[in-house]
Protein backbone atom coordinates (compact mmCIF):
# COMPACT_ATOMS: atom_id res chain seq x y z
CA UNK A 1 0.00 0.00 0.00
CA UNK A 2 1.20 3.47 -0.78
CA UNK A 3 -0.02 6.26 1.43
CA UNK A 4 2.21 9.10 0.49
CA UNK A 5 3.01 9.74 -3.15
CA UNK A 6 6.60 9.07 -4.22
CA UNK A 7 8.57 12.21 -4.62
CA UNK A 8 10.68 10.89 -7.47
CA UNK A 9 8.64 9.77 -10.42
CA UNK A 10 9.75 9.49 -14.01
CA UNK A 11 8.02 11.93 -16.33
CA UNK A 12 6.18 9.16 -18.14
CA UNK A 13 5.51 6.82 -15.24
CA UNK A 14 3.11 3.91 -15.56
CA UNK A 15 0.38 5.73 -13.64
CA UNK A 16 0.78 8.81 -15.76
CA UNK A 17 0.50 6.86 -19.02
CA UNK A 18 -2.50 5.04 -17.53
CA UNK A 19 -4.21 8.33 -16.69
CA UNK A 20 -3.58 9.71 -20.16
CA UNK A 21 -5.11 6.58 -21.72
CA UNK A 22 -8.16 6.82 -19.45
CA UNK A 23 -8.55 10.45 -20.35
CA UNK A 24 -8.31 9.77 -24.10
CA UNK A 25 -10.90 7.06 -23.61
CA UNK A 26 -13.17 9.57 -21.89
CA UNK A 27 -12.72 12.00 -24.77
CA UNK A 28 -13.62 9.35 -27.34
CA UNK A 29 -16.65 8.01 -25.45
CA UNK A 30 -19.28 10.22 -27.15
CA UNK A 31 -18.21 8.78 -30.51
CA UNK A 32 -19.33 5.36 -29.32
CA UNK A 33 -22.34 6.49 -27.36
CA UNK A 34 -24.70 7.93 -29.92
CA UNK A 35 -28.02 7.46 -28.16
CA UNK A 36 -29.29 10.77 -26.88
CA UNK A 37 -30.39 9.45 -23.52
CA UNK A 38 -27.04 7.79 -22.88
CA UNK A 39 -25.29 11.02 -23.81
CA UNK A 40 -27.41 12.75 -21.20
CA UNK A 41 -26.33 10.08 -18.74
CA UNK A 42 -22.73 10.66 -19.73
CA UNK A 43 -22.94 14.31 -18.72
CA UNK A 44 -24.65 13.44 -15.42
CA UNK A 45 -21.93 10.88 -14.71
CA UNK A 46 -19.26 13.47 -15.39
CA UNK A 47 -20.95 15.97 -13.06
CA UNK A 48 -21.21 13.29 -10.37
CA UNK A 49 -17.52 12.58 -10.87
CA UNK A 50 -16.71 16.21 -10.05
CA UNK A 51 -18.77 15.84 -6.87
CA UNK A 52 -17.10 12.61 -5.80
CA UNK A 53 -13.58 13.85 -6.56
CA UNK A 54 -14.38 16.75 -4.28
CA UNK A 55 -15.92 14.56 -1.61
CA UNK A 56 -12.84 12.33 -1.63
CA UNK A 57 -10.69 15.15 -0.25
CA UNK A 58 -12.71 15.08 2.97
CA UNK A 59 -13.54 11.37 3.00
CA UNK A 60 -10.48 9.76 1.49
CA UNK A 61 -7.79 12.12 2.71
CA UNK A 62 -8.91 13.84 5.89
CA UNK A 63 -10.77 10.63 6.76
CA UNK A 64 -13.99 12.38 7.72
CA UNK A 65 -17.38 11.13 6.58
CA UNK A 66 -19.24 14.03 5.03
CA UNK A 67 -22.93 13.50 4.30
CA UNK A 68 -23.65 17.01 3.08
CA UNK A 69 -21.96 16.93 -0.32
CA UNK A 70 -25.28 16.97 -2.20
CA UNK A 71 -26.34 19.93 -0.08
CA UNK A 72 -23.25 21.90 -1.10
CA UNK A 73 -23.94 20.83 -4.66
CA UNK A 74 -27.41 22.36 -4.27
CA UNK A 75 -26.00 25.58 -2.86
CA UNK A 76 -23.76 25.81 -5.91
CA UNK A 77 -26.60 25.05 -8.31
CA UNK A 78 -28.94 27.63 -6.78
CA UNK A 79 -26.15 30.19 -6.50
CA UNK A 80 -25.24 30.07 -10.17
CA UNK A 81 -28.89 29.79 -11.23
CA UNK A 82 -29.88 32.87 -9.23
CA UNK A 83 -26.80 34.71 -10.45
CA UNK A 84 -27.72 34.14 -14.08
CA UNK A 85 -31.51 34.50 -13.75
CA UNK A 86 -31.67 37.51 -11.44
CA UNK A 87 -28.44 39.34 -12.07
CA UNK A 88 -27.60 38.25 -15.62
CA UNK A 89 -24.20 36.93 -14.58
CA UNK A 90 -22.87 34.43 -17.17
CA UNK A 91 -21.93 30.85 -16.27
CA UNK A 92 -18.24 31.63 -15.73
CA UNK A 93 -19.04 34.17 -13.07
CA UNK A 94 -21.71 31.86 -11.70
CA UNK A 95 -19.21 29.05 -11.17
CA UNK A 96 -17.00 31.32 -9.11
CA UNK A 97 -19.97 32.59 -7.13
CA UNK A 98 -21.16 29.00 -6.56
CA UNK A 99 -17.72 27.93 -5.32
CA UNK A 100 -17.43 30.87 -2.96
CA UNK A 101 -20.90 30.39 -1.51
CA UNK A 102 -20.53 26.62 -1.01
CA UNK A 103 -17.08 27.05 0.48
CA UNK A 104 -18.29 29.81 2.81
CA UNK A 105 -21.13 27.63 4.08
CA UNK A 106 -18.71 24.72 4.62
CA UNK A 107 -16.36 26.97 6.56
CA UNK A 108 -19.24 28.22 8.66
CA UNK A 109 -20.42 24.68 9.46
CA UNK A 110 -16.97 23.11 9.63
CA UNK A 111 -15.34 25.59 11.97
CA UNK A 112 -17.33 24.60 15.06
CA UNK A 113 -18.19 21.01 14.11
CA UNK A 114 -14.70 19.87 13.14
CA UNK A 115 -13.59 20.51 16.71
CA UNK A 116 -15.78 17.59 17.72
CA UNK A 117 -14.98 13.90 17.45
CA UNK A 118 -15.52 12.21 14.07
CA UNK A 119 -18.96 10.72 14.67
CA UNK A 120 -20.40 14.05 15.82
CA UNK A 121 -19.16 15.61 12.61
CA UNK A 122 -20.96 12.93 10.58
CA UNK A 123 -24.20 13.69 12.40
CA UNK A 124 -23.80 17.42 11.86
CA UNK A 125 -23.20 17.05 8.13
CA UNK A 126 -26.18 14.68 7.96
CA UNK A 127 -28.46 17.17 9.70
CA UNK A 128 -27.06 20.11 7.74
CA UNK A 129 -27.79 18.29 4.47
CA UNK A 130 -31.39 17.78 5.54
CA UNK A 131 -31.74 21.40 6.68
CA UNK A 132 -30.52 22.51 3.26
CA UNK A 133 -33.16 20.40 1.52
CA UNK A 134 -35.78 22.01 3.73
CA UNK A 135 -34.43 25.45 2.88
CA UNK A 136 -34.41 24.73 -0.85
CA UNK A 137 -38.06 23.75 -0.49
CA UNK A 138 -39.10 26.72 1.59
CA UNK A 139 -37.01 29.77 0.71
CA UNK A 140 -39.64 30.60 -1.88
CA UNK A 141 -38.32 34.05 -2.74
CA UNK A 142 -34.97 32.59 -3.83
CA UNK A 143 -35.60 28.99 -4.85
CA UNK A 144 -39.32 29.09 -5.69
CA UNK A 145 -39.59 25.98 -3.53
CA UNK A 146 -40.78 22.76 -5.14
CA UNK A 147 -41.58 24.61 -8.37
CA UNK A 148 -37.87 25.03 -8.91
CA UNK A 149 -36.04 27.49 -11.11
CA UNK A 150 -36.65 27.05 -14.84
CA UNK A 151 -35.07 28.85 -17.76
CA UNK A 152 -31.47 28.91 -16.63
CA UNK A 153 -29.53 30.10 -19.69
CA UNK A 154 -26.99 27.78 -21.32
CA UNK A 155 -23.23 28.17 -20.97
CA UNK A 156 -21.76 30.50 -23.55
CA UNK A 157 -18.20 30.76 -24.78
CA UNK A 158 -18.12 34.02 -26.69
CA UNK A 159 -21.08 33.83 -29.07
CA UNK A 160 -21.13 30.04 -29.03
CA UNK A 161 -23.76 28.52 -26.76
CA UNK A 162 -23.23 25.04 -25.43
CA UNK A 163 -26.63 23.49 -25.91
CA UNK A 164 -25.84 20.03 -27.19
CA UNK A 165 -24.87 17.23 -24.90
CA UNK A 166 -21.56 16.26 -26.43
CA UNK A 167 -19.95 19.71 -26.11
CA UNK A 168 -21.41 20.00 -22.61
CA UNK A 169 -19.78 16.68 -21.79
CA UNK A 170 -16.44 18.11 -22.95
CA UNK A 171 -17.00 21.21 -20.85
CA UNK A 172 -17.55 18.98 -17.80
CA UNK A 173 -14.54 16.88 -18.72
CA UNK A 174 -12.49 20.06 -18.79
CA UNK A 175 -13.60 20.78 -15.22
CA UNK A 176 -12.83 17.19 -14.18
CA UNK A 177 -9.34 17.65 -15.55
CA UNK A 178 -8.90 20.92 -13.63
CA UNK A 179 -10.18 19.42 -10.40
CA UNK A 180 -8.01 16.30 -10.82
CA UNK A 181 -4.88 18.37 -11.40
CA UNK A 182 -5.75 20.52 -8.41
CA UNK A 183 -6.33 17.45 -6.24
CA UNK A 184 -3.09 15.85 -7.38
CA UNK A 185 -1.12 18.99 -6.50
CA UNK A 186 -2.93 19.25 -3.20
CA UNK A 187 -2.17 15.68 -2.14
CA UNK A 188 1.48 16.09 -3.00
CA UNK A 189 1.75 19.27 -0.97
CA UNK A 190 2.33 19.82 2.72
CA UNK A 191 -1.41 20.16 3.13
CA UNK A 192 -1.93 16.71 1.61
CA UNK A 193 0.61 15.14 3.94
CA UNK A 194 -1.11 16.77 6.89
CA UNK A 195 -4.47 15.37 5.79
CA UNK A 196 -3.09 11.86 5.39
CA UNK A 197 -1.50 12.10 8.84
CA UNK A 198 -4.85 13.15 10.30
CA UNK A 199 -6.57 10.20 8.65
CA UNK A 200 -3.92 7.80 9.89
CA UNK A 201 -3.95 9.02 13.48
CA UNK A 202 -5.43 12.31 14.52
CA UNK A 203 -4.12 12.37 18.10
CA UNK A 204 -0.61 11.65 16.90
CA UNK A 205 -0.88 14.21 14.10
CA UNK A 206 -1.89 16.77 16.71
CA UNK A 207 0.98 15.86 19.01
CA UNK A 208 3.63 16.16 16.29
CA UNK A 209 2.51 19.69 15.61
CA UNK A 210 -0.11 19.49 12.88
CA UNK A 211 -2.94 21.95 13.44
CA UNK A 212 -5.55 19.30 12.71
CA UNK A 213 -8.53 21.60 13.11
CA UNK A 214 -7.22 24.00 10.48
CA UNK A 215 -6.42 21.29 7.95
CA UNK A 216 -9.75 19.54 8.40
CA UNK A 217 -11.56 22.82 7.74
CA UNK A 218 -9.41 23.26 4.64
CA UNK A 219 -10.37 19.83 3.33
CA UNK A 220 -14.06 20.28 4.05
CA UNK A 221 -14.14 23.74 2.48
CA UNK A 222 -12.33 22.56 -0.64
CA UNK A 223 -14.74 19.63 -0.99
CA UNK A 224 -17.64 22.05 -0.82
CA UNK A 225 -16.09 24.47 -3.30
CA UNK A 226 -15.72 21.62 -5.79
CA UNK A 227 -19.35 20.66 -5.13
CA UNK A 228 -20.16 24.26 -6.01
CA UNK A 229 -18.54 23.81 -9.44
CA UNK A 230 -20.63 20.68 -9.99
CA UNK A 231 -23.72 22.64 -8.95
CA UNK A 232 -23.16 25.33 -11.54
CA UNK A 233 -22.48 22.70 -14.21
CA UNK A 234 -25.68 20.89 -13.29
CA UNK A 235 -27.89 23.99 -13.27
CA UNK A 236 -26.71 25.22 -16.66
CA UNK A 237 -26.92 21.76 -18.17
CA UNK A 238 -30.52 21.00 -17.24
CA UNK A 239 -31.62 24.67 -17.39
CA UNK A 240 -34.00 23.74 -14.58
CA UNK A 241 -33.24 22.90 -10.96
CA UNK A 242 -35.53 21.81 -8.15
CA UNK A 243 -34.98 20.74 -4.55
CA UNK A 244 -35.53 17.04 -5.25
CA UNK A 245 -32.03 16.66 -6.72
CA UNK A 246 -30.03 17.78 -3.70
CA UNK A 247 -31.18 15.37 -1.04
CA UNK A 248 -29.59 13.33 1.69
CA UNK A 249 -30.12 10.22 -0.46
CA UNK A 250 -27.95 11.82 -3.12
CA UNK A 251 -25.22 12.50 -0.54
CA UNK A 252 -25.41 8.87 0.46
CA UNK A 253 -25.04 7.77 -3.18
CA UNK A 254 -21.99 9.98 -3.64
CA UNK A 255 -20.51 8.52 -0.47
CA UNK A 256 -21.11 5.00 -1.79
CA UNK A 257 -19.56 5.85 -5.16
CA UNK A 258 -16.47 7.17 -3.41
CA UNK A 259 -16.08 4.13 -1.16
CA UNK A 260 -16.72 1.58 -3.88
CA UNK A 261 -14.35 3.25 -6.33
CA UNK A 262 -11.73 3.67 -3.64
CA UNK A 263 -11.43 6.49 -1.13
CA UNK A 264 -8.12 8.29 -0.97
CA UNK A 265 -7.09 7.49 -4.54
CA UNK A 266 -6.97 9.50 -7.75
CA UNK A 267 -8.85 7.11 -10.04
CA UNK A 268 -11.22 5.62 -7.45
CA UNK A 269 -13.83 8.40 -7.45
CA UNK A 270 -14.09 8.28 -11.24
CA UNK A 271 -14.39 4.50 -11.41
CA UNK A 272 -16.96 4.41 -8.61
CA UNK A 273 -19.01 7.20 -10.12
CA UNK A 274 -19.01 5.71 -13.61
CA UNK A 275 -20.09 2.27 -12.44
CA UNK A 276 -22.71 3.35 -9.96
CA UNK A 277 -24.30 6.22 -11.88
CA UNK A 278 -24.95 3.93 -14.81
CA UNK A 279 -26.07 1.14 -12.52
CA UNK A 280 -28.41 3.45 -10.58
CA UNK A 281 -29.99 4.74 -13.76
CA UNK A 282 -30.59 1.27 -15.16
CA UNK A 283 -31.85 -0.09 -11.84
CA UNK A 284 -34.15 2.88 -11.30
CA UNK A 285 -35.93 2.23 -14.58
CA UNK A 286 -36.44 -1.26 -13.30
CA UNK A 287 -37.49 -0.37 -9.75
CA UNK A 288 -36.42 2.69 -7.73
CA UNK A 289 -36.78 0.90 -4.40
CA UNK A 290 -34.65 -1.98 -5.58
CA UNK A 291 -31.99 0.44 -6.78
CA UNK A 292 -31.69 1.88 -3.31
CA UNK A 293 -31.49 -1.53 -1.69
CA UNK A 294 -28.77 -2.51 -4.16
CA UNK A 295 -26.79 0.62 -3.27
CA UNK A 296 -26.96 -0.25 0.41
CA UNK A 297 -25.91 -3.80 -0.35
CA UNK A 298 -22.93 -2.65 -2.43
CA UNK A 299 -21.87 -0.35 0.37
CA UNK A 300 -21.93 -3.12 2.96
CA UNK A 301 -20.17 -5.59 0.67
CA UNK A 302 -17.48 -3.06 -0.17
CA UNK A 303 -16.83 -2.26 3.48
CA UNK A 304 -16.56 -5.94 4.36
CA UNK A 305 -14.56 -7.24 1.42
CA UNK A 306 -12.61 -4.34 0.05
CA UNK A 307 -12.44 -1.32 2.33
CA UNK A 308 -10.22 0.42 -0.20
CA UNK A 309 -12.77 -0.12 -2.97
CA UNK A 310 -12.06 -1.18 -6.52
CA UNK A 311 -8.74 0.64 -6.48
CA UNK A 312 -7.79 -1.45 -3.46
CA UNK A 313 -8.58 -4.62 -5.42
CA UNK A 314 -6.52 -3.43 -8.37
CA UNK A 315 -3.61 -2.71 -6.07
CA UNK A 316 -3.88 -6.16 -4.49
CA UNK A 317 -3.76 -7.85 -7.87
CA UNK A 318 -0.82 -5.69 -8.94
CA UNK A 319 1.19 -6.43 -5.83
CA UNK A 320 0.71 -10.14 -6.15
CA UNK B 1 15.17 30.51 35.07
CA UNK B 2 14.32 26.92 34.39
CA UNK B 3 13.70 25.70 30.84
CA UNK B 4 10.25 24.43 31.76
CA UNK B 5 8.29 25.66 34.74
CA UNK B 6 4.91 24.32 35.72
CA UNK B 7 3.25 26.43 38.38
CA UNK B 8 0.43 24.78 40.32
CA UNK B 9 -1.63 23.43 37.43
CA UNK B 10 -4.83 21.46 37.86
CA UNK B 11 -6.23 19.41 35.01
CA UNK B 12 -9.71 17.94 34.86
CA UNK B 13 -11.37 15.33 32.68
CA UNK B 14 -14.90 16.65 32.96
CA UNK B 15 -15.40 16.59 36.73
CA UNK B 16 -12.58 14.24 37.58
CA UNK B 17 -9.42 15.92 38.76
CA UNK B 18 -6.45 14.17 37.13
CA UNK B 19 -3.73 16.62 38.14
CA UNK B 20 -4.02 18.56 41.37
CA UNK B 21 -2.08 21.76 41.98
CA UNK B 22 1.11 20.36 40.49
CA UNK B 23 4.36 22.28 40.40
CA UNK B 24 7.42 21.05 38.57
CA UNK B 25 10.44 22.35 36.71
CA UNK B 26 13.08 21.08 34.31
CA UNK B 27 16.40 22.89 34.03
CA UNK B 28 18.21 23.10 30.73
CA UNK B 29 20.21 19.91 30.17
CA UNK B 30 18.49 18.00 32.94
CA UNK B 31 16.95 14.55 32.80
CA UNK B 32 13.94 14.59 35.08
CA UNK B 33 11.70 11.65 35.76
CA UNK B 34 8.07 11.52 36.79
CA UNK B 35 7.22 8.40 38.78
CA UNK B 36 3.84 7.15 39.87
CA UNK B 37 1.35 4.33 39.72
CA UNK B 38 -1.23 3.90 36.98
CA UNK B 39 -3.70 6.77 37.11
CA UNK B 40 -1.43 9.04 39.10
CA UNK B 41 -1.69 11.67 36.38
CA UNK B 42 1.70 11.37 34.69
CA UNK B 43 0.41 11.13 31.15
CA UNK B 44 -1.97 14.03 31.81
CA UNK B 45 0.94 16.24 32.85
CA UNK B 46 2.68 15.53 29.53
CA UNK B 47 -0.53 16.13 27.59
CA UNK B 48 -0.98 19.44 29.35
CA UNK B 49 2.55 20.53 28.51
CA UNK B 50 1.97 19.58 24.84
CA UNK B 51 -1.24 21.58 24.74
CA UNK B 52 -3.35 18.48 24.04
CA UNK B 53 -5.42 19.21 27.14
CA UNK B 54 -5.86 22.55 28.86
CA UNK B 55 -5.22 22.98 32.57
CA UNK B 56 -8.08 24.62 34.42
CA UNK B 57 -5.71 26.79 36.40
CA UNK B 58 -2.03 27.38 36.93
CA UNK B 59 0.53 28.11 34.24
CA UNK B 60 3.14 26.39 32.12
CA UNK B 61 6.18 28.45 31.15
CA UNK B 62 8.69 27.26 28.55
CA UNK B 63 11.80 29.34 27.82
CA UNK B 64 10.07 32.22 29.61
CA UNK B 65 7.01 32.04 27.35
CA UNK B 66 3.59 31.20 28.74
CA UNK B 67 2.41 28.17 26.77
CA UNK B 68 -0.54 27.26 29.02
CA UNK B 69 -3.13 28.06 26.39
CA UNK B 70 -1.03 27.72 23.28
CA UNK B 71 -1.99 25.44 20.38
CA UNK B 72 -0.09 22.12 20.17
CA UNK B 73 1.58 23.02 16.87
CA UNK B 74 2.91 26.28 18.31
CA UNK B 75 4.29 24.38 21.28
CA UNK B 76 6.09 21.91 19.00
CA UNK B 77 7.49 24.87 17.11
CA UNK B 78 8.83 26.37 20.34
CA UNK B 79 10.85 23.19 20.93
CA UNK B 80 8.90 20.61 22.89
CA UNK B 81 8.49 17.12 21.43
CA UNK B 82 6.26 14.44 22.84
CA UNK B 83 6.79 10.72 22.46
CA UNK B 84 3.37 9.37 23.47
CA UNK B 85 2.69 6.04 25.07
CA UNK B 86 0.11 4.65 22.69
CA UNK B 87 -0.36 5.09 18.96
CA UNK B 88 3.00 6.69 18.63
CA UNK B 89 3.49 5.89 14.94
CA UNK B 90 1.60 5.97 11.68
CA UNK B 91 1.66 2.19 11.18
CA UNK B 92 0.61 2.30 7.52
CA UNK B 93 3.29 4.80 6.57
CA UNK B 94 6.87 3.88 5.80
CA UNK B 95 9.63 4.39 8.34
CA UNK B 96 11.05 7.34 6.46
CA UNK B 97 7.60 8.90 6.01
CA UNK B 98 7.04 8.68 9.74
CA UNK B 99 10.31 10.47 10.34
CA UNK B 100 9.48 13.16 7.79
CA UNK B 101 6.13 13.71 9.49
CA UNK B 102 8.05 14.59 12.63
CA UNK B 103 9.62 17.47 10.74
CA UNK B 104 6.26 18.74 9.50
CA UNK B 105 6.74 22.24 10.88
CA UNK B 106 10.34 22.64 9.73
CA UNK B 107 11.41 24.11 6.46
CA UNK B 108 15.19 23.82 6.46
CA UNK B 109 17.86 21.36 7.44
CA UNK B 110 15.49 18.41 7.54
CA UNK B 111 17.84 16.18 5.53
CA UNK B 112 20.66 16.81 7.99
CA UNK B 113 18.51 15.87 10.98
CA UNK B 114 17.40 12.74 9.15
CA UNK B 115 21.00 11.71 8.62
CA UNK B 116 21.76 12.32 12.26
CA UNK B 117 18.84 10.13 13.28
CA UNK B 118 19.95 7.39 10.89
CA UNK B 119 23.39 7.54 12.50
CA UNK B 120 21.79 7.20 15.95
CA UNK B 121 19.59 4.32 14.84
CA UNK B 122 21.17 2.61 11.82
CA UNK B 123 18.38 0.03 11.78
CA UNK B 124 15.93 2.77 10.75
CA UNK B 125 18.04 3.52 7.70
CA UNK B 126 18.02 -0.17 6.80
CA UNK B 127 14.26 -0.26 7.06
CA UNK B 128 13.40 3.18 5.76
CA UNK B 129 11.06 1.78 3.09
CA UNK B 130 9.32 -0.69 5.36
CA UNK B 131 5.93 0.04 6.91
CA UNK B 132 6.25 1.28 10.46
CA UNK B 133 3.64 -1.24 11.60
CA UNK B 134 5.88 -4.10 10.48
CA UNK B 135 8.74 -3.17 12.82
CA UNK B 136 9.45 -4.97 16.09
CA UNK B 137 8.55 -3.33 19.39
CA UNK B 138 12.06 -2.06 20.02
CA UNK B 139 12.40 -0.70 16.51
CA UNK B 140 9.05 1.03 16.79
CA UNK B 141 10.23 2.73 19.96
CA UNK B 142 13.39 3.88 18.20
CA UNK B 143 11.30 5.19 15.33
CA UNK B 144 9.06 7.07 17.75
CA UNK B 145 12.12 8.68 19.35
CA UNK B 146 13.58 9.47 15.95
CA UNK B 147 10.30 11.02 14.86
CA UNK B 148 10.18 13.17 17.98
CA UNK B 149 13.77 14.28 17.38
CA UNK B 150 12.95 15.33 13.82
CA UNK B 151 11.28 18.47 15.16
CA UNK B 152 14.64 19.46 16.71
CA UNK B 153 13.28 19.81 20.23
CA UNK B 154 15.00 21.33 23.21
CA UNK B 155 12.82 19.35 25.56
CA UNK B 156 11.84 15.78 24.76
CA UNK B 157 9.09 14.14 26.76
CA UNK B 158 8.79 10.35 26.92
CA UNK B 159 5.67 8.58 28.10
CA UNK B 160 6.53 5.07 29.32
CA UNK B 161 9.08 4.29 26.63
CA UNK B 162 9.99 0.95 28.23
CA UNK B 163 6.44 -0.38 28.09
CA UNK B 164 6.25 -3.75 26.37
CA UNK B 165 9.96 -4.03 25.65
CA UNK B 166 12.20 -6.98 26.52
CA UNK B 167 14.56 -6.28 29.47
CA UNK B 168 17.70 -6.08 27.35
CA UNK B 169 15.97 -3.60 25.03
CA UNK B 170 14.90 -1.51 28.02
CA UNK B 171 18.53 -1.12 29.02
CA UNK B 172 19.53 -0.18 25.51
CA UNK B 173 16.71 2.34 25.35
CA UNK B 174 17.76 3.86 28.67
CA UNK B 175 21.30 4.34 27.47
CA UNK B 176 20.01 5.92 24.27
CA UNK B 177 17.94 8.41 26.28
CA UNK B 178 20.91 9.15 28.55
CA UNK B 179 23.10 9.60 25.50
CA UNK B 180 20.71 12.14 23.97
CA UNK B 181 20.58 13.95 27.29
CA UNK B 182 24.36 14.14 27.43
CA UNK B 183 24.34 15.69 23.98
CA UNK B 184 22.41 18.58 25.50
CA UNK B 185 18.78 17.56 25.13
CA UNK B 186 16.60 18.18 28.17
CA UNK B 187 14.37 15.24 28.96
CA UNK B 188 11.18 14.73 30.95
CA UNK B 189 10.69 11.02 31.40
CA UNK B 190 7.50 9.36 32.59
CA UNK B 191 8.15 5.79 33.70
CA UNK B 192 6.71 2.94 35.68
CA UNK B 193 9.99 1.10 35.57
CA UNK B 194 11.43 3.08 38.46
CA UNK B 195 14.78 1.36 38.64
CA UNK B 196 15.61 2.09 35.04
CA UNK B 197 14.33 5.66 35.34
CA UNK B 198 16.44 6.32 38.42
CA UNK B 199 19.50 4.82 36.77
CA UNK B 200 19.64 7.62 34.20
CA UNK B 201 17.84 10.63 35.76
CA UNK B 202 19.13 13.62 37.72
CA UNK B 203 15.98 14.39 39.62
CA UNK B 204 12.61 12.80 40.17
CA UNK B 205 9.05 13.65 41.15
CA UNK B 206 6.77 11.14 42.80
CA UNK B 207 3.11 11.53 41.83
CA UNK B 208 0.15 10.15 43.71
CA UNK B 209 -3.45 10.93 42.81
CA UNK B 210 -2.40 13.85 40.68
CA UNK B 211 -0.25 15.44 43.39
CA UNK B 212 3.49 15.65 43.80
CA UNK B 213 4.17 13.91 47.09
CA UNK B 214 7.92 14.00 46.90
CA UNK B 215 10.63 15.54 44.77
CA UNK B 216 14.36 15.33 45.14
CA UNK B 217 17.55 14.28 43.46
CA UNK B 218 17.57 10.65 42.41
CA UNK B 219 20.26 9.81 44.98
CA UNK B 220 18.06 11.09 47.80
CA UNK B 221 14.94 9.43 46.44
CA UNK B 222 16.70 6.08 46.30
CA UNK B 223 17.38 6.36 50.02
CA UNK B 224 13.88 7.43 50.92
CA UNK B 225 11.97 4.76 52.88
CA UNK B 226 8.61 5.50 51.30
CA UNK B 227 10.04 5.34 47.79
CA UNK B 228 11.93 2.14 48.54
CA UNK B 229 8.82 0.46 49.89
CA UNK B 230 6.39 1.61 47.23
CA UNK B 231 8.50 1.66 44.09
CA UNK B 232 11.76 -0.22 44.53
CA UNK B 233 10.42 -3.39 46.14
CA UNK B 234 11.81 -2.91 49.63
Amino acid sequence: MKLLPDSKQPFLSKTRIFSIIIFLFAILLPLVIVDDYFRYLLVITAINAVLVIGLDITLGYAGRINLAQAGFWGIGAYASAVASLNWGIPFWGGVVFAMILSAAMAFFIGYPSLKLAGHYFVIITFVFGIILTILFNNLLSITRGPMGLPGIPPVAIGHYQIINRVPYYYLTLFFILLVMIFKYKLINSRLGRALIAIREGEALAESIGINTHKYKIFAFTISAAIAGIAGALYAHFLSYIGPSSFTFEQSMELFTMNLIGGAGTMAGPIIGTALLTVFAEVARNFSPALARIAFGLFLVLAIIFTPKGIMGLIEKVRNR
Amino acid sequence: MALLEIKSISVFYNKIKAVDNLTLFVEKGELVTLIGANGAGKTTVLRAISGLIRPRNGSIIFKGIDITRMRPDKIVQLGIAHCPEERKLFPRMKVKENLMMGAFLRKEGVGKTLEWIYSLFPVLKERENQLAGSLSGGEQQMLAIGRALMSQPELLMFDEPSLGLAPNLVKKLASTIKNLNQQGLSVLLVEQNVEIAFSISNRGYILENGKVVLSDSVEELKENDMVRKAYLGG
